[in-house]
C-alpha cells in the first residue's frame, strides 16, 4: 500500500452525508438533549447558583452544577499522557477562566434545554485575574518537564560563548497568537445507560483515551464503558482529550438513567476546548560568514492555565534541526487565567519552526546567501552528532532541498531577496522544513511522512 | 431563540402594517438577524419577511443613474454590468464582503441596516449600550483592537461593519424609504446613519414601521474607483480599514476626489477633510499623506485599536495611488 494513491475509505461516506457522526446516533429510545451553561467571569467563584427558574421550565429533567454532580476521579499529572486523565467537569464552584462550564441542562429538546439554560441565575465572586500575555511575561517560570517527560531545557556545547565569537549574529522575537482549533464537528458525545455499562457515542481521535478519561473522573471500571466513534468530523488535536461534553453527557445519562446528548457550540469550542498557547520565541543564531552554525539559542515563552500546566514543545525541533556545536533551547510558562493550552495541529513544530525558519531566512538575508544553501551547510552529519535520537526521525531533507532549490530558482543570481517586486508585493524567498511531531516512531520519519520542504515565494 | 410568529409580505404598503405590531421586525435576507436571535440579542416575537417583495431590480434612471431595489441580492447587485461599469467601486465592495452563500442571502436594505459585530454587543453576559441603554461599554476598556477611531463616544465605540455602504457613502447613494402611512422621502447616506453620541442603540434615521425600498446611485463622478479592505484574513472576515475612493486626475492633477473610510466609526466615513486635500493637488505620495492626515486628524485610538490610525492613512495613499495609476513605492 505505500506508495499507491489510495482513496480515503470514508471520504465518499462524509461528503455526501452518510457518515453518522456522535451527536447523530439515533437510540430506540429518544434522547435527552443537554445544553451546557458557561462562566461569564474570567477568575472568581460561584457564591450562588439559582436553577428553580430552570428547573420549572418546560421539559427539563435535570439541572446539574457543581452541588449536585457526583464525587469524580481528580487529574492525575503525574501521567505523561495527558489525554488518559481524568476531566472533573463541574466538580467546585471555582472558575479559572471565562467559559468554563457551570451548569448542564437536560430537556426532552434542545430548544428547551437552550431556553432553560438561559434561566440559570448566577452570581458570582469574580476575583482579579491575569489575562495579558506580554504584560505578564516577566512572571514566566520553568516547569518541571514537558510532554513524554522530556526535559524542559537542552544544552550542548556552551552557547553563551559560542554566540560571543561568531562573527554574524542574528537575534530575534517571534509572537505567535492563541490557535483555535475548530472541527466542521464539533465535540459531541451521546451517552446510553446499558444497565451497569454506558455506551458513549463520542467523537474522539483517541478511544481508548476516551474510555480511559471517563472511567476515572467518573469512578467507574472501564470495563464497563463502550466507546463507539466511527467517524471523526475533524480534530486537529481537539478530539485527543474528551471535554465536558462527554463527562456530562455521561454523569447525566447515569443520572437519569436515560440517553443523553450533549454538543459544544461553536463558542464553547473557542472557550472550553483547549488551545494552543500564545507565545514569544526568542532565536539567537550566531554564523560564520559561510553560513555554518557556531551557535543556536530557542526561548519558548508561552501561556499556561495555573490549574492545568500545558507546555507547547516548541523548542523541541531546535534541539536537533541544525548542526551547530552549541546548542541551548529553554521553554517557559506564564500562568494566566486563561484557557489551558492543548495540543493543536502540529504541536510544538507549527509555531518553534516558523520561528527558528524565519530566522534562518534572516540569516540567510544578511548573509546575502541562497536559504536553501544556507540549509544545506547546516545539515547535521550524522544523527548522533545531532542528537536526532530524541526526535526519532530519519533525515531525508536533502534532496528535497536539493530539488526544490532548482525548481524555485532560490540559488539564482538575481534571486536577492527583496530585489525583485511582483504584483505591489515585494518577493522574498523564504523556505522551511516540517518534521513529524517528537514522539513519531523512526518508520514515519523513514517514510517520508511529514517530512517537507516548503519554499514560499 | 425565542418562539416567534412569522408572516410573509407580498405587497410593499402592507409591509409597514404589519411591523407596527409591537415586538415585530422586519426580515429580509435573515444572514445577521437570526444569528443575533438565536443569541438573544434581537428578542422580536413577530417577523415580517419582506424578502419576496418586488424589489428586486436594478433599473436605469433617466439622469445616468441607478436604482437598486432594495431586496436585491448582493450578488446580483455585484454581478449587474452596470454596477460593474459605472460603480466599480461598489462591485469591488460587495465582492468583499462575507463569503459567497452569504451573499446570495443578503439583501441591498439588510445589508444597509447589519449590526455592528462588536464582541462585547455579541456577548450578553457584559456591558453594552448597544443592547441595554445605560449599561455602559465594555469594550472602552476591553479588547477593542476592531474599534472605532472616528466620531466614537464613552458609550460605544462600535464599528459599522458594512463594506457596500462605504462605496455607498463615496458614491453619494440615496436611500429611498415607506412608512407605514405610505408616504415616501429620500435620505442622503451619510444622513441615514448616526453617531452613537449617548445613544448609540439608535444606528439610522428610521421611523418605526419605515422600510427601505431602494438604493439610487446618482451619475457616477468622473474618476477611477477603488475599495480597498485591509483584514485578519483575505476572505470571509470583516475589515480593519477600508477605503473607497474615486479619484480624477488632469495631467498630474487631481480635479475631484472622493474618499469614504469603513471600519473606522458607527458609519461609514466619508472623509470631505481628505477631499478637501486632494482636489487641485498635484497627484504625488505627498499630497496623498496630506490627505490621510486631514482624513486622521481627528483619530482617538482607544488602546488595541491604535494601530488602525496608521493603517487607515497608508491604506488611502495606497488606494489612492492605486486609483489614479501612480506607483508611489511604500508608503512611509
Amino acid at each position: 500500500m505505500i506508495g499507491q494513491p489510495i482513496s480515503r475509505v470514508d471520504g465518499p461516506v462524509k461528503v455526501t452525508g452518510r457518515a453518522t457522526y456522535a451527536y447523530e446516533y439515533r437510540q430506540d429510545e429518544a434522547p435527552l438533549y443537554g445544553v451546557i451553561v458557561t462562566a461569564t467571569i474570567g477568575r472568581g467563584r460561584i457564591q450562588e447558583i439559582d436553577v428553580s427558574h430552570a428547573e420549572r421550565s418546560p421539559g427539563v429533567r435535570a439541572v446539574i452544577t457543581h452541588q449536585n454532580t457526583p464525587a469524580q476521579g481528580a487529574r492525575d499529572e503525574s501521567s505523561p499522557m495527558p489525554y488518559w486523565r481524568a476531566r472533573p467537569t463541574l466538580a467546585s464552584p471555582r472558575i479559572g477562566h471565562y467559559g468554563e462550564p457551570v451548569a448542564l441542562v437536560v430537556a426532552a429538546t434542545l430548544e428547551q434545554a437552550q431556553a432553560a439554560a438561559s434561566l440559570v441565575r448566577i452570581a458570582y465572586a469574580a476575583e482579579p485575574g491575569h489575562f495579558d500575555f506580554m504584560a505578564n511575561a516577566e512572571r514566566a517560570y520553568a516547569p518541571k518537564q514537558l510532554v513524554f517527560g522530556l526535559p524542559t531545557d537542552s544544552a550542548v556545547g556552551n552557547f553563551d560563548a559560542g554566540y560571543d565569537s561568531a562573527p554574524i549574529k542574528i537575534d530575534r522575537q517571534y509572537n505567535t497568537p492563541y490557535c483555535f482549533s475548530q472541527p466542521m464537528e464539533p465535540n459531541a458525545c451521546l451517552a446510553v445507560p446499558r444497565g451497569e455499562d454506558l455506551v458513549l457515542y463520542v467523537s474522539t481521535q483517541i478511544v481508548d483515551a476516551a474510555r480511559s478519561s471517563v472511567a476515572s473522573t467518573l469512578k467507574i471500571d472501564p470495563e464497563k464503558i463502550q466507546v463507539v466513534s466511527p467517524y471523526v468530523g475533524g480534530g486537529f488535536g481537539s478530539k485527543l482529550s474528551v471535554h465536558s461534553e462527554t463527562i456530562l453527557a455521561a454523569i447525566a445519562a447515569r443520572r437519569l438513567n436515560q440517553p443523553v446528548k450533549v454538543a459544544l457550540t461553536r463558542r464553547q469550542i473557542f472557550h472550553d476546548v483547549g488551545v494552543r498557547p500564545t507565545s514569544i520565541q526568542r532565536i539567537r543564531l550566531g554564523a560564520e560568514r559561510d553560513g555554518r552554525l557556531v551557535a543556536v539559542a530557542h526561548d519558548a515563552t508561552m501561556h499556561t492555565n495555573p490549574q492545568e500546566e500545558f507546555v507547547e514543545t516548541s523548542a523541541l525541533a531546535t534541539r536537533s534541526f541544525y548542526a551547530a556545536p552549541n546548542r541551548l533551547t529553554r521553554h517557559r510558562l506564564v500562568p494566566l487565567d486563561m484557557l489551558r493550552g492543548e495540543d493543536v495541529r502540529a504541536p510544538g513544530e507549527a509555531p518553534g519552526l516558523l520561528a527558528l525558519e524565519s530566522a534562518m531566512d534572516e540569516l540567510a538575508h544578511a548573509l546575502n546567501m541562497d536559504p536553501i544553501e544556507l540549509r544545506i551547510r547546516n545539515e547535521p552529519r550524522s544523527r548522533s552528532r545531532a542528537k536526532c535520537a530524541v526526535l526519532g526521525t530519519a533525515r531525508r531533507r536533502m534532496p528535497a532541498r536539493r530539488s526544490a532549490a532548482v525548481q524555485v530558482g532560490t540559488a539564482s543570481a538575481t534571486a536577492r531577496n527583496g530585489a525583485r517586486r511582483q504584483m505591489a508585493y515585494r518577493v522574498r524567498r523564504c523556505c522551511g522544513h516540517s518534521c513529524p511531531p517528537a514522539g513519531a516512531s523512526e518508520s514515519a520519519g523513514a517514510a517520508g511522512a511529514g517530512q517537507h520542504l516548503h519554499c514560499v515565494l | 431563540m425565542k418562539p416567534f410568529m412569522y408572516e410573509r409580505v407580498t405587497d410593499p404598503r402592507a409591509a409597514g402594517a404589519a411591523v407596527s405590531r409591537a415586538g415585530a421586525k422586519f426580515i429580509s435576507g435573515g444572514t445577521n438577524l437570526l444569528d443575533l436571535m438565536k443569541l438573544e440579542i434581537e428578542q422580536p416575537t413577530h417577523l415580517v419577511d419582506i424578502s419576496r417583495l418586488p424589489l428586486k431590480q436594478v433599473e436605469d434612471l433617466p439622469d445616468g443613474g441607478i436604482r437598486i431595489g432594495a431586496q436585491s441580492a448582493n450578488s446580483e447587485v455585484a454581478a449587474d454590468p452596470r454596477v460593474r461599469a459605472r460603480y466599480p467601486a461598489l462591485a469591488e465592495a460587495l465582492l468583499a464582503g462575507a463569503s459567497g452563500q452569504l451573499r446570495n442571502k443578503a439583501s441591498i436594505g439588510g445589508n444597509l441596516l447589519q449590526r455592528t459585530r462588536c464582541p462585547y454587543f455579541y456577548d450578553t453576559a457584559v456591558a453594552c449600550n448597544k443592547r441595554t441603554p445605560g449599561a455602559g461599554c465594555a469594550a472602552l476598556r476591553g479588547f477593542n483592537r476592531t474599534h472605532a477611531i472616528l466620531g466614537a463616544s464613552d458609550a460605544c465605540i462600535a464599528t459599522h461593519p458594512s463594506d457596500m455602504a462605504v462605496a455607498m457613502s463615496a458614491l453619494e447613494a440615496q436611500i429611498d424609504l415607506l412608512e407605514p402611512n405610505q408616504s415616501t422621502r429620500r435620505v442622503a447616506i451619510d444622513d441615514f446613519y448616526g453617531l452613537p453620541g449617548s445613544t448609540p442603540h439608535i444606528e439610522t434615521v428610521l421611523r418605526p414601521g419605515e422600510m427601505i425600498t431602494a438604493v439610487i446611485l446618482p451619475p457616477p463622478p468622473p474618476g477611477r474607483q477603488r475599495y480597498r479592505k485591509v483584514r485578519d484574513r483575505a476572505s470571509y472576515e470583516f475589515a480593519l480599514i477600508s477605503v473607497a475612493v474615486i479619484i480624477a486626475t488632469d495631467r498630474e492633477t487631481i480635479t475631484t476626489a472622493r474618499v469614504a473610510f469603513g471600519a473606522v466609526a458607527h458609519k461609514p466615513w466619508r472623509s470631505i477633510d481628505a477631499e478637501a486635500a486632494l482636489e487641485g493637488r498635484p497627484a504625488t505620495l505627498t499630497t496623498y499623506q496630506a490627505a490621510a492626515d486631514a482624513a486622521m486628524r481627528s483619530a482617538v485610538g482607544r488602546g488595541h485599536n491604535d494601530f488602525k490610525i496608521e493603517l487607515a492613512k497608508r491604506t488611502l495613499c495606497r488606494t489612492l495611488a492605486d486609483a489614479a495609476q501612480i506607483s508611489i513605492g511604500r508608503p512611509s
